[in-house]
């Protein structure tokens, strides 16, 4: 077990930078996730943490050792991938034992922890079977327990759920938490699925460009994003952005607005934190409603007004339709400001 | 990783060594042999340009190079147009496809001194069975125009198949979508041939082109056998016309010179056809 | 298909058949003709098929020899190409070795080099190092030359496997030599046999360099045998037909046993699939 520092690491391929004077701890024993769209260079963060990359300057340390030099055998770290990356030429108890008979465990030995491991989680009747004759969620536990068989001292997990469809999804993603719960090591976790990041982390990296964005737990990122492209990249649906002039007159605004320019501010307002009725009400927005999305619990009114379009939720028992007028409420504590010209947070 | 990059120089060095030992070490020392005298009657001597100058007025040289270029331009064009449509007729096999391929590999599989020795049997103006086929007495390999034509022959015999395979492979690639849109669409054979089939095929003809006119270009062995460049020197092409002066008359400088001149012709060759390819490619 | 078409097709595709294969049965044929035959006007079947010919190569002269050194001078050549075919496909494959591409140009350039360009300075060369007449300046000489190609297809092979296997591997705790020896080299076996057969087939049958390298039976190939075949008098058809028949087998039975590798070696890189 060991935290993970990146100091001053900075990565480039050719002319594209995918990691950009990037500095930050990892604790001990934290599950930590590095978040952002697809292609943003977060498996190279990984791959530096393995040893499999090498940074383009900068170093990263595990405790306080510089092991940037150090090969990636000699880490004693674990990683799991996206397309499982199991052995195709060796069965179940092969591709568990790997990592030990590398390191010399006996062949006896080694069987009997993979048969150990297995059980675990719920594999014990597929040991002599190939990779190509299990399921997708079969072959993902294969690589957990590949993983977990060698107790490491970092565990690296690369987009481990996309390959899965949702059911699936969910339920390895339990089994994830449950082992990190168990035991306790350090996990550092790369995905673009923010749902996925605010479920497992116990602290989010939002990545853009190479550059660290907002590092903090899920819901501080997700109650004070630290600029505009993290207040629309985390949440769902995505977080409504209006020009401040727009919004400028509403006392809720007004009162959170101070003193600022409102044409130098962007309003965030979350469509969670927005109420649509189809009564008056006192401060509401009158705009009509252009789109109904039922989803489920909720169902979403998408209404514009004066070149403005927001997304809220239909409020418990209102009745709405396409170009009918919604009245759309919500408090000052829903407000979110932005600097308009650099998209940091103003509050 | 620093070190993987260290790790892969090592991988290389091996491999690297043995190819520059091999190929491009003696690359260089032959350019350097053919700026020399240097035959068993005199020791080595350096001599300029003097061997490209005796070349460039050397009439066996022009003959040389005609039958070679001549060699190559008739066997890639048999080659690919027979090939091609050996391609089209096999692609429907079906079937019966392993047996047809495997009898496809014959021919390239048959070492080339063997396939000469037997096309040589076959030519013979006596007891040749294309002879005795025809129920004629031609001497095949006696006359220096009917040798170059045998050899060609012989040649396009043992290259078709391959060249079938490969554009065999470049069909293969084509979306059978495409054949149905065109078939709705309302099209022929032949204009499906022409404005899908071949467009799509361009890249794999360019590259079937390459090897092979590479390979005609630097042809030796299957003529030597066949013919010993005779009759005449008909059927003498700058490879055969190199050996010789190298082996036989054992002029180094000289043969070295003819044998630069075989690799610019291959270079140059190369090249073009490498912009062609590129150029293909977009 | 109409059964015009269907019987089109079994005719065009036996005219591809007979003219893959009618030469060299006709070769076979003739190898086993009796002497008198080969040289009377007669049908195109031997009345009496004898192995008079295979006798006379085999015994009276040492043909067999010579089929022992093609197969000793393929078969090291093509182990030597295998090996450093496959380190290097590796290494430019999944490591990230310097100019990977300039790398690999260079590799398919050499590969069109003409064999006359060098013979004159590897003949000098050979001798210098006292390696005249010896099978294993053959083997050197035949690896050298069929690098470039084993280097092709093995980089393409490799290609053909997931990184992240080899990522796993490391991971797991190999160095890169053990993930190329544990995980890579399994999972290109197909690689493996298809460069195996291209470069066995290309040292078998090759000539030059057997020709100007090799004085004796101490090294001589079956090429160069079958080139240089001794007749006093007459050309002893029947004999060259046997010894061609005996040098073709072994190429065509691999080509034919391994077909599908001797495909995907051949045709591997040419078509964009």
């Amino acid at each position: 077990m060991a935290s993970v520092a990146f100091d001053r690491v900075s990565k480039r391929f050719g002319p594209a930078l995918v990691a950009d004077d990037l500095s930050l701890e990892i604790a001990d024993g934290e599950f930590f996730i590095f978040l952002g769209p697809s292609g943003c260079g977060k498996s190279t963060l990984l791959h530096m943490i393995a040893g499999v990359e090498a940074p383009s300057s900068g170093c990263v340390r595990f405790d306080a050792r510089d092991v940037t030099a150090l090969p990636p055998q000699r880490r004693d770290v674990a990683m799991v991938f996206q397309s499982y990356a199991l052995y195709p030429h060796l069965d179940v108890t092969d591709n568990l034992a790997f990592p030990l008979r590398n390191r010399g465990v006996s062949r006896r030995a080694a069987r009997e922890e993979a048969e150990r491991v297995a059980t675990a989680l719920g594999l014990a009747g597929l040991l002599d079977k190939k990779p190509r004759q299990l399921s997708g969620g079969q072959r993902q536990r294969v690589a957990l327990g590949r993983a977990l068989i060698r107790h490491p001292t970092v565990f690296l997990m690369d987009e481990p759920l996309s390959n899965l469809d949702a059911a699936l999804r969910i339920e390895i993603r339990e089994e994830i938490k449950r082992v990190h719960q168990t035991h306790r090591i350090t996990t550092v976790y790369v995905t673009h699925d923010q749902e996925e990041a605010l479920a497992l982390a116990d602290r989010v990296a939002v990545l853009r460009d190479g550059r660290i964005q907002q590092c903090d737990t899920p819901g501080q990122v997700y109650a004070r994003p630290a600029n505009i492209f993290v207040a629309r990249f985390v949440g769902t649906p995505p977080m409504n952005l209006v020009p401040g002039t727009a919004l400028a007159h509403h006392p809720a605004v007004r009162a959170r607005l101070g003193r600022l320019d409102a044409s130098r501010v962007v309003v965030g307002l979350r469509p969670h934190a927005l109420e649509a009725h189809a009564a008056a009400r006192p401060d509401a927005l009158t705009s009509e409603v252009a789109l109904i999305e039922p989803a489920g619990a909720e169902t979403w009114v998408v209404a514009g007004a004066n070149e403005m379009r927001l997304k809220a939720r239909l409020a418990p028992g209102a009745m709405l339709e396409p170009r009918a007028s919604a009245n759309i409420v919500f408090s000052a504590e829903a407000v979110h400001l932005f600097d308009a010209e650099h998209g940091h947070r103003l509050d | 990783m620093r070190s993987a990059r260290r790790e892969a120089l090592l991988l290389l060095a091996p491999g690297g060594l043995l190819l520059v030992v091999v190929t491009a070490l003696p690359m260089l020392l032959v350019l350097w042999l053919s700026f020399e005298t240097r035959s068993v009657f005199r020791p080595p001597a350096f001599a300029g340009l003097d061997n490209y100058l005796r070349l460039a007025y050397d009439p066996r040289f022009w003959n040389a190079l005609w039958n070679t270029v001549y060699f190559a331009l008739v066997s890639v064009t048999l080659e690919l147009v027979l090939g091609m449509a050996i391609a089209l007729l096999v692609a429907r096999a079906g079937r019966v496809r392993s047996l047809v391929y495997g009898a496809m590999l014959v021919p390239w599989a048959i070492p080339t001194v063997a396939s000469a020795r037997m096309w040589e049997w076959m030519y013979n103006a006596e007891f040749g069975v294309i002879n005795s086929l025809l129920g004629a007495q031609i001497n095949w390999l006696g006359d220096p125009l009917l040798a170059l034509h045998a050899a060609i022959a012989m040649d396009v015999w043992k290259s078709t198949p391959f060249v079938a395979l490969l554009l065999l492979a470049g069909l293969q690639s084509i979306p059978p979508d495409l054949y149905r849109a065109a078939a709705i669409d309302g099209a022929r054979a032949w204009t499906t041939f022409r404005r899908i089939t071949l467009p799509l095929l361009v890249p794999v003809i360019l590259v079937a082109i390459v090897f092979r006119t590479i390979d005609a270009l630097r042809v030796f062995d299957a003529v030597y056998v066949l013919t010993g460049g005779g009759p005449a020197n008909g059927t003498e092409t700058l490879s055969i016309y190199a050996y010789k002066a190298l082996f036989q008359t054992l002029e180094f400088g000289y043969g070295s010179a003819l044998a630069v001149a075989v690799l610019a012709i291959t270079a140059a060759a190369t090249i073009i056809y490498a912009r062609l390819l590129r150029a293909g490619g977009q | 298909m109409t059964p015009l078409g269907r019987f089109g097709l079994g005719l065009g595709l036996s005219a591809v058949m007979l003219w893959s294969l009618a030469p060299f049965v006709w070769q076979l044929l003739t190898s086993v003709t009796p002497p008198a035959e080969l040289e009377a006007h007669s049908a195109l079947f031997p009345s009496a098929p004898t192995l008079v010919h295979y006798r006379a190569i085999l015994a009276g002269q040492p043909f067999g020899r010579l089929m022992l050194n093609s197969f000793v001078a393929a078969s090291g050549a093509t182990l030597l190409a295998l090996v450093l075919g496959s380190l290097a496909g590796f290494a430019l494959a999944k490591l990230h070795a310097p100019g990977r591409v300039a790398t690999l140009a260079v590799v398919v350039t050499l590969s069109m080099l003409p064999p006359i360009a060098t013979v004159s300075p590897l003949f000098l060369i050979v001798n210098a190092l006292g390696m005249h007449d010896t099978l294993a300046a053959l083997i050197l000489v035949y690896a050298g030359f069929a690098l470039p190609l084993a280097v092709w297809l093995m980089t393409q092979f490799f290609r053909g496997v997931p990184d992240e296997l080899y990522i796993a591997a490391r991971v797991d705790g190999c160095s890169a030599i053990g993930a190329f020896m544990r995980v890579m080299l399994p999972l290109a076996v197909p690689g493996l046999v298809a460069t195996a057969l291209l470069v066995f087939i290309y040292a078998w049958n090759e000539f030059l360099y057997a020709l100007s390298l090799t004085a004796s039976t101490a090294s001589r190939t079956m090429p160069v045998g079958i080139a240089l075949f001794p007749g006093i008098h007459e050309v002893p058809w029947g004999e060259i037909a046997a010894g061609s028949v005996l040098a073709t087998i072994p190429a065509v039975l691999l080509a034919i046993s391994f077909q599908r590798r001797v495909l995907e070696g051949l045709t591997a890189g040419a078509v964009k699939a």
